[in-house]
């Protein structure tokens, strides 16, 4: 009598808990802007972009170790947490975050680019392979943020941000406020990279150093929460 | 009693041979070095050695599909039978009869080295294979290319499938498998290591020379690896048509310019010429130098600044000792050499 009593209860226990959902989905969505338009790669019909202080040809960049904190205290930390975000590919580029349903959070962190253990042995597969161009072949290390476009006035621009190598390791945390209620929209303000350095001076930075390191710092920025 | 005696004697003596020769921990996922080397630093775990994936590594060493123009393999460059570098040519070429920059370096007991290339540039032996593949004066192609090449090839793709179990090829089975062949080029059979374990004497010659060695070149070119792994300037005079700043271009710190990855000195007697540049053709010149051409400049070592005092008849016992670091059995090993399957 005891043990089917027993039997029942556990048997009540298990499978009212698997009615309450134990998980959902955080998505982080990032929209890349100019002026506060979105851009989408080489939309010539668009009339907006014809106003724009650029054309942009690739925008690819890398997020890493992706957390989300309530009062300062981490409350989930993504595992494996390393994307490829790239502008190219229909869409939005976004991050799904498989959290647990009662997750509540005001403050999302990330790095925008990649910590050194991923540079030197990271696996190589999926967003970390090499075929998707951003890894230097001639030096070990990822290109963490890969800028290119031209400027209305025809002039080209190329940034590779990248290197892991202290002093100058471009791995920058970025950590954004908001409410409880943010629908997980992310803005990438391009203006805001561009119109910090002086395009006749810089138009290119292909590989790791100070410059890297402070424009990194620069496209950090770039990340705004959008509600 | 006598028996017992017997029996002890021959199982300590088996035990002694047995523990001369480090297996690591008696397991074939990784590669055996002898007892008193220093541990690998390359991560085995990651990539353990299989027999297929070391012979498709093999086989990948030996074939211009890896070249944009099918010219060129990494055996070009990387001759077995020459201590897997290219001899008499200062500077390598590559595709196109382009000229590169830096001479080749001997491929030899990778798996301790921490970083590749004169300037330390790779900091992972597994993507190393992407700079000679992708630079347009070796082999000019583009990885993409390569993976395309593979995946159409009916003898790869199978080759591929049966050491990863997986379709279709991929970078990380590319670059691993030409990382397993390359790892398994361990050379710990010259005179020298024969010497260490007792198996051979040093002539008299060869024995002073060993001890000039120790007193004057050990700190740099340290045993049993001959070389302390690091980045150093020995005194070479800037080529003004080069202009290579070595370890600089990739650190950016003054403290290192002109100084280059200090190389194995193992077979070399057969990896002239010398040097990053190639500058020097035989190893008298190399001996010459370090006793009275030195380039004092600010970052060479306090010890080297006014050369090494060397007598007539040190420097030619210091080069018999370096004849002793060669290791035929490693130069001719068929496993090696070009599969002929």
């Amino acid at each position: 009598m005891k043990f089917s009593l027993l039997l029942i209860t556990l048997t009540f226990a298990l499978h009212s808990s698997s009615q309450i959902p134990e998980s959902k989905y955080v998505k982080l969505t990032f929209t890349p802007r100019i002026n506060g338009e979105s851009i989408l790669i080489e939309s010539e019909s668009s009339e907006a972009l014809k106003k724009e202080k650029a054309t942009i040809s690739n925008f690819k960049w890398y997020i890493s170790n992706v957390t989300l904190l309530h009062d300062g205290k981490v409350v989930f930390s993504e595992a494996n947490s390393i994307h490829l975000l790239d502008v190219s590919k229909i869409g939005k580029p976004e991050i799904s975050l498989s959290t647990p349903s009662s997750i509540a959070f005001d403050q999302v962190s990330f790095f925008l680019g990649l910590d050194s253990t991923i540079n030197v042995s990271g696996n190589m597969e999926g967003d970390l392979d090499p075929t998707l161009g951003m890894y230097w072949t001639w030096q070990s290390g990822y290109i963490h943020f890969k800028l290119e476009g031209s400027t209305t006035e025809g002039k080209d621009f190329s940034y590779h941000l990248g290197g892991y190598r202290s002093p100058f390791s471009t791995c920058e945390k970025v950590t954004l406020n908001c409410s409880e209620s943010w629908n997980g929209n992310i803005s990438v303000s391009i203006d805001k990279f561009l119109d910090s350095i002086d395009l006749n001076e810089e138009s290119h930075i292909m590989s790791p150093g100070k410059r890297s390191k402070e424009l990194i710092k620069l496209a950090a920025l770039m990340f705004e929460v959008s509600e | 009693m006598n028996r017992l005696r017997y029996f002890i004697t021959l199982f300590a003596l088996s035990s002694i041979v047995l523990l001369a020769f480090n297996e690591g921990e008696g397991d074939s996922s990784t590669i055996s070095y002898p007892a008193r080397w220093p541990k690998p630093v390359y991560d085995f775990t990651a990539n353990p050695l299989h027999p297929l994936k070391i012979a498709l590594g093999r086989k990948l060493f030996y074939d211009p599909i890896l070249s944009k123009d099918s010219t060129v393999t990494c055996a070009n460059c990387h001759l077995s039978y020459t201590a897997f570098t290219h001899v008499d040519h200062a500077l390598s070429h590559g595709i196109n009869d382009s000229i590169g920059s830096r001479n080749s370096m001997a491929l030899v007991n990778l798996a301790w080295s921490k970083s590749f290339m004169w300037d330390g540039a790779i900091e992972r032996l597994d993507a190393q294979a992407l700079a000679p593949i992708t630079h347009p004066a070796e082999m000019g192609e583009s990885l993409e290319n390569v993976l395309r090449k593979l995946n159409r090839s009916e003898a790869y793709s199978k080759l591929f499938e049966q050491a990863y179990d997986q379709t279709p090829v991929s970078t990380k089975q590319l670059l691993e498998a030409l990382a397993q062949f390359q790892l398994t080029l361990v050379s710990a059979g010259s005179k020298y290591d024969l010497a260490q374990r007792g198996e051979y004497d040093f002539t008299e010659q060869e024995a002073k020379g060993y001890r000039v060695f120790k007193i004057h070149c050990n700190s740099c070119h340290t045993e049993p690896l001959f070389t302390n792994d690091d980045f150093e300037n020995n005194g070479l005079k800037l080529d003004p048509d080069l202009n290579d700043l070595g370890r600089y271009g990739v650190t950016q710190r003054p403290g290192d310019s002109l100084k280059f990855k200090v190389p194995s000195l193992r077979n070399v007697e057969f990896s002239r010429p010398y040097m990053h540049d190639g500058r020097f053709n035989t190893l008298r010149e190399v001996i010459s130098h370090y006793e009275s051409g030195i380039n004092p400049s600010s970052t060479v070592a306090e010890r080297l600044k006014s050369g090494i005092p060397l007598s007539e008849h040190q420097k030619a016992d210091l080069l018999a000792f370096m004849l002793t670091l060669s290791d035929r059995a490693f130069l001719f090993n068929p496993d090696f050499a070009y599969p002929r399957n």
